[in-house]
């Protein structure tokens, strides 16, 4: 079982190529997402105080 | 009209003559700019004899590059080309002059100093011409490239890494076939002349046309 | 077709009709990436050639292709502004920026992290490679005209004939590029046609493509919101100010 975990992740042996290659675009877009979605709710919130 | 063209003309010429500092900026950095290339190989003959067309021909781009700054700025900020507008000069003449000038302060002194200094690199003499033709060719282009980069960035407060970031990917092309094609003099083929001849007659009618564009929209 | 651009170019009626699809959007990008990363790093087979590091291709290939897209999109909405004048195709235009940027970064990132392992060099000055970080250099330059000049009405169209300019100049850049490569790398690394792609590996290429798409819309739908309701809250600011 944890021999079949660590096969997947070294990959023939290339696992940090493919690992880092799907880590840094998907970190990437995650915190753009991230980022955008904390501005919109504190936009989103200052529009409820001023018209409250 | 054509006297109208030779005054202004004339006005820019003798803005870059009176100005020192405008004149030679171009042409200083461009010596400079050469000097930089043998010291910074480490003596190696072999290595400066092959790069010696590119190294022309980068401090070219350089040298281009850094006069663009100068080139709308002074009459956009004294209200020259204001005053151009409200009295009704077409564009084309102020942006032709403007190019012309350009080019024969930055491209031409290039242009005619480029064998002497492929000499000096220790390129091989079967090259002067070559070199002197793709010049010829390319130089204008680099001018007529960034005059409309240059009118876009008018008015910014960040204006030489925005002129500088924005004009080099446009020079590329250029500075590509104008390598090549001084290599490929030597061996007859003509390829790289016609297709930078190409881009000129297409960028000679386009480019002062979106230059006009641009100038009239920060104008008003 | 200005009808129909005229009904959805108010901001208001646009938001009403974006937020929809902002959510619906949001979700499916979720889903599809997540099905998509599970197809391609569990499901889908390894290359006979290039073993396991094919997986690469299915984040590589999407990302190059919507950073493509991307630079499309302003290009077209760059051309809308500067035909209709409708601030709103601009917004759309300067809200797809970073998101081009981080597409972009994505595939040269991953292309190199590709390349190490199949050719053994991270960078080679291939024509693709090279145009490609060209595209990702025109995208830098779109962002610092879009914010050194804020949101003046000369930045703005600024920042539309800059794209204008661009999406002409990169086909020549491509096809210069190209030229210059044929000269001189006769015996390229990289193989023409490649690896011959099977079904079982475009299904996980296709979902990651499709999630990216997704994730393309919901990002810039979110930014347009932002910048929106940021206006809308200075107006709403400066007229109690002025009352």
């Amino acid at each position: 079982m944890i021999q079949n975990i660590l096969d997947f992740i070294s990959m023939d042996g290339n696992g940090f190529y493919i690992w880092i290659s799907y880590f840094i675009p998907l970190t990437l877009f995650f915190s753009l997402v991230l980022v955008r979605k904390i501005k919109l709710n504190k936009i989103l919130k200052k529009i409820k105080k001023n018209e409250l | 009209m054509t006297r109208l063209f030779i005054l202004l003309l004339s006005r820019e010429v003798k803005g870059y003559l009176f100005n020192t500092n405008k004149s030679w900026f171009a042409l200083g950095f461009f010596l400079l700019c050469i000097l930089i290339f043998p010291l910074s190989l480490g003596g190696s003959e072999d290595l400066l004899k092959k790069i010696s067309i590119s190294s022309i021909w980068i401090c070219a781009l350089f040298a281009n590059l850094i006069s663009l700054e100068s080139l709308f700025k002074e009459d956009y900020k004294n209200g020259t080309l204001l005053q151009y507008h409200i009295n009704r000069i077409p564009f084309f003449i102020i942006v032709f002059t403007k190019f012309i000038c350009h080019w024969l302060f930055t491209g031409f002194p290039i242009i005619i100093l480029s064998p002497l200094f492929l000499i000096f690199l220790s390129g091989s003499y079967e090259n002067i011409l070559g070199l002197f033709y793709s010049l010829l060719i390319g130089t204008p282009l680099f001018s007529l490239i960034g005059m409309p980069i240059s009118a876009l960035t008018l008015g910014s407060a960040a204006r030489g890494p925005i002129l500088v970031f924005l004009t080099i990917p446009f020079f590329l092309p250029i500075i590509i076939f104008g390598v090549l094609s001084v290599n490929s003099f030597s061996s007859g083929s003509f390829s790289e002349y016609y297709l930078l001849c190409a881009i000129l007659s297409i960028g000679i009618i386009f480019l002062p046309y979106i230059t006009i564009k641009i100038l009239k929209e920060s104008l008003e | 077709m200005i009808k129909y651009f005229h009904k959805f170019a108010n901001p208001v009626r646009f938001l009403k009709l974006a937020i929809p699809i902002k959510k619906i959007s949001g979700i499916a990008a979720f889903f599809t990436i997540f099905i998509g990363l599970i197809f391609a790093l569990l499901l889908s087979p390894p290359d006979y050639q290039q073993k396991e590091t094919v997986r690469i291709m299915y984040i590589h290939v999407p990302s190059a292709w919507m950073s493509l897209m991307t630079y499309g999109f302003i290009f077209l909405s760059s051309v809308f502004f500067l035909i209709w004048r409708f601030p709103l195709f601009l917004i759309l235009a300067k809200e797809s920026v970073p998101i081009g940027i981080i597409f972009t970064f994505s595939a040269l990132i991953s292309g190199a992290l590709w390349g190490k392992p199949t050719w053994g060099t991270y960078w080679v000055w291939d024509a693709r490679l090279t145009s490609f970080l060209i595209l990702f250099f025109i995208f830098l330059g779109l962002k610092l005209i879009k914010d050194t000049f804020s949101n003046s009405s000369k930045g703005n169209y600024t920042f539309a004939y800059l794209s204008l300019v661009g999406g002409f100049n990169l086909p020549i850049i491509k096809f210069s590029v190209d030229w210059w490569n044929t000269l001189h790398q006769p015996a390229s690394i990289i193989r023409t046609g490649g690896i011959s792609v099977s079904n079982e590996m475009l299904a996980p290429l296709f979902l990651m493509a499709l999630g990216l798409f997704f994730l393309f819309i919901y990002i810039l739908l979110v930014s347009v919101e932002i910048n929106i309701k940021e206006k809308s809250l200075i107006n709403f600011r400066d007229s109690l100010k002025n009352n």
